[in-house]
């Protein structure tokens, strides 16, 4: 049998298709409370694709506002906006195109992008590196390298622009090693190129960041995909919003990658694959994502991957007792002591995981990966970091209380 | 239509405690199958002995304690057949059920199970009728009813007996393939290849096989060039008695050795020195299980050379990102 190393990065070729237009989109309104504010605008108004909903906050598609409803992602409720979405798209005219960007002042650039929807910080100070990664942080995802692949012209624009609008010192453009000659092309003398070994852990923005970190002096360091880069070269030049996200999806095919609206459904996304009872719909990937419970979830920026598993290849822990074998530890990469941490999180002892310094977790699921006992380390480790958040957040009330 | 949910990750290595523990014992058969052809039945008794007593009691007591069986993951099965290859051919049978079963529980039960015990369950075991029943343990005596032929003397009986001068006459071939002893200690070849199989099936880790290896061949090194007359050279100390068994198998238990890679060196040179200080000026002719059972104290504390859990901290040049 030929051994496969699950770890390793997909370097393989897939174009990028066209997903078909969405019916509805469910757009959730991050950084927004119900409760405290309100909401101007009411159901059945028409929406046009970038207007401004809320400060900040823009939308993807022309259509008519179906319904106000909450959504729960992860662990948190976000208000979401569904929106029926009508056959043209009209772009709103505050979208503004600018064609010799170099001249203008980069605050007045960094406005316009923000207003495309790329929603970048408010402003950037004395940066010394920006990190532009090219690298898939999954096995299963090939987005990143893709858009590098079919936007080779584009990039050095991109470059050019990121340069002009954070003032960096130095950019650096992160690839895999398989696009050595691709990478030193377009990079020209622009940018440093990063070159990553194509397995797991290296694509994810920590892990590049520490790796970078030990070649450069990193400083102020700011992290960017590629994705982004493209997007805002398109949004200055063309005065097109950042709408649509490429995302690899995992079904029967094997991986096949998508330009899809960003608040797209899964259920219109995932209708030609034909998912049965006891699979799994999992967003973000297969080591860091989330299992839906339901495919009423929406598409959003952070989402790289979609990838259903079949029953027969779903992971069942079984959390049997742990034979301290150490390869948590060993693989770890922020150097926990997992096994502890684990043992003090089954039994609620929250401050000896504090102790251990567990928030500097960053959940990359190696150890559930490697775990002969089948224990789910991730959740417990996750587990510990919310009560640790939450007992801060009591201690807190309480010291204000006394005061 | 009903989704499953569940944490991250949604895939998993295709490893388990079971396929760790069958390789293990895959790499120990050779060595048992050699040991049977060498000292015939009674060899296939004690080992079939040993490993029925350690299974049968790991069941009972897990039974009692009201705790989950755990027999079908095979770490009893390795106990027993550790427990017996560092028995002379000759022990009687009583001993043999009463080590297994000290082995499963003192060195392992009462502290919880598999993956609880501070030191190597088989060595407790071993190191309790050691000191309770030596005669049974003296190899150069009791194997002479067994092995045909002149060089039929445990050599490191002979090394403390009579010094370098009495090993004289045992040839590297004595060593390799003719070499008395207890059951597992004979076949060295066959348990070099069962520990690199190990290696090789990423059972165990080349840290400690590697520094054993170094602190043995070191600190005979040292005896030897003090004084070549009293104390054997190092290829002598590294081939004879449960050398090989220890490095590769005994000392790399999961639970009672260090897992960090700078703590597992430590720990594996602080094996392989202790046992030639042990043979050098002990009482007992082999040192290594005493030298491992020691190391396996200091463990917790080896544990901690290790780097410092770091947090990375990433700025990310836009909103929205988690």
């Amino acid at each position: 049998m030929k051994k496969v190393n699950k770890l390793l990065l997909n370097g393989n070729e897939t174009k990028i298709m066209d997903a078909p237009e969405p019916q509805e989109i469910l757009l959730p309104l991050k950084d927004f409370d119900m409760e405290k504010e309100k909401l101007k605008i009411k159901e059945g108004t028409r929406i046009i694709t970038g207007e401004q909903i809320i400060p900040g906050f823009y939308s993807t598609v022309t259509g008519t506002l179906k319904n106000i409803e909450s959504l729960l992602i992860k662990d948190k409720t976000f208000t979401a906006l569904r929106i029926e979405v009508s056959e043209e798209d009209e772009f709103d005219p505050n979208i503004t195109q600018e064609a010799d960007f170099m001249e203008k002042d980069p605050e007045e650039i960094l406005k316009k992008l923000n207003r495309a929807n790329l929603g970048f910080c408010k402003q950037f100070d004395k940066i010394n590196i920006v990190i532009v990664s090219a690298v898939d942080t999954e096995p299963l995802v090939t987005v990143n390298q893709q858009i590098l692949r079919e936007n080779k012209e584009i990039v050095s624009e991109g470059l050019k622009l990121i340069k002009h609008l954070t003032q960096a010192k130095k950019i650096i453009l992160a690839v895999p090693e398989y696009l050595y000659n691709l990478g030193t092309e377009v990079a020209g003398d622009l940018a440093d190129v990063f070159f990553v070994k194509p397995y797991y852990p290296n694509g994810l923005p920590e892990i590049l960041t520490q790796n970078i970190g030990s070649k450069y002096d990193i400083g102020n360091s700011l992290f960017l995909k590629i994705e982004k880069l493209i997007a805002s070269v398109f949004a200055i030049k063309e005065g097109k919003p950042f709408i649509s996200k490429v995302i690899s999806i995992s079904g029967n095919n094997g991986v096949e990658n998508y330009r899809v609206r960003i608040g797209t459904l899964l259920k219109e996304l995932l209708k030609d694959i034909d998912i049965k009872d006891n699979e799994k719909v999992i967003v973000g990937g297969p080591l860091k994502g989330f299992a839906c419970y339901d495919t009423e979830f929406p598409i959003g920026e952070d989402i790289d991957c979609v990838y259903v598993q079949k029953a027969d290849e779903v992971v069942h822990k079984k959390n049997r007792q742990c034979i301290n074998c150490g390869k948590c530890v060993r693989v770890c990469p922020v150097n926990l002591d997992v096994n502890l941490i684990s043992r003090f999180a089954e039994f609620s002892i929250f401050e000896k995981c504090e102790e251990l310094e567990v928030t500097a977790c960053f959940e990359c699921g190696l150890c559930a990966y490697y775990c002969p006992s089948d224990r789910s380390l991730v959740q417990f480790l996750h587990f510990a970091k919310k009560e640790i958040e939450k007992i801060k957040e009591a201690e807190n009330i309480e010291g204000e209380v006394n005061q | 239509m009903k989704l499953i949910v569940s944490s991250p990750p949604h895939w998993h290595e295709d490893v388990d405690e079971g396929k760790l523990h069958f390789n293990i014992i895959l790499a120990l058969l050779p060595a048992v199958i050699f040991a049977v052809i060498i000292y015939g039945i009674h060899a296939a008794r004690i080992i079939t002995l040993s490993i029925t007593t350690a299974v049968i009691s790991e069941f009972l007591i897990r039974k009692l304690f009201r705790k989950k069986d755990t027999i079908l993951d095979g770490s009893a099965i390795i106990i027993g057949i550790l427990f017996a290859m560092l028995l002379s051919p000759s022990t009687p049978y009583w001993m043999v059920i009463v080590g297994s079963f000290l082995c499963i529980f003192i060195g392992r039960e009462i502290f919880g199970g598999l993956g609880c015990n501070p030191l190597n369950p088989v060595l407790v075991g071993w190191a309790i009728t050691r000191i309770a029943w030596p005669a049974y343990f003296d190899l150069n005596l009791v194997t002479v009813n067994y092995i045909k032929g002149e060089n039929f003397r445990y050599p490191l009986t002979l090394l403390k007996k009579g010094g370098a001068e009495f090993i004289s006459d045992l040839s590297l071939t004595d060593l390799l393939f003719r070499q008395v002893g207890s059951i597992g200690a004979a076949a060295i070849l066959l348990l070099f290849l069962g520990g690199l199989f190990l290696l090789w099936r990423k059972v165990i880790t080349w840290e400690i096989p590697l520094s054993f290896t170094i602190g043995i061949l070191f600190m005979s090194f040292i005896f030897w060039i003090g004084n070549n007359e009293l104390y054997a050279n190092p290829l002598f100390h590294l081939l004879t008695g449960s050398v090989i068994l220890g490095i590769f198998f005994l000392s790399t238990e999961y639970a009672s050795s260090p897992f960090n890679r700078w703590g597992m060196v430590v720990f594996g040179l602080g094996c392989g020195m202790l046992t030639i200080i042990l043979r050098a000026w002990s009482n007992y002719p082999d040192g290594i299980v005493f030298a491992i059972i020691i190391m396996n104290l200091f463990t917790p504390l080896l544990d901690k050379i290790k780097k410092k859990p770091k947090s990375i901290k990433v700025s990310y040049m836009e909103r929205g990102l988690p």
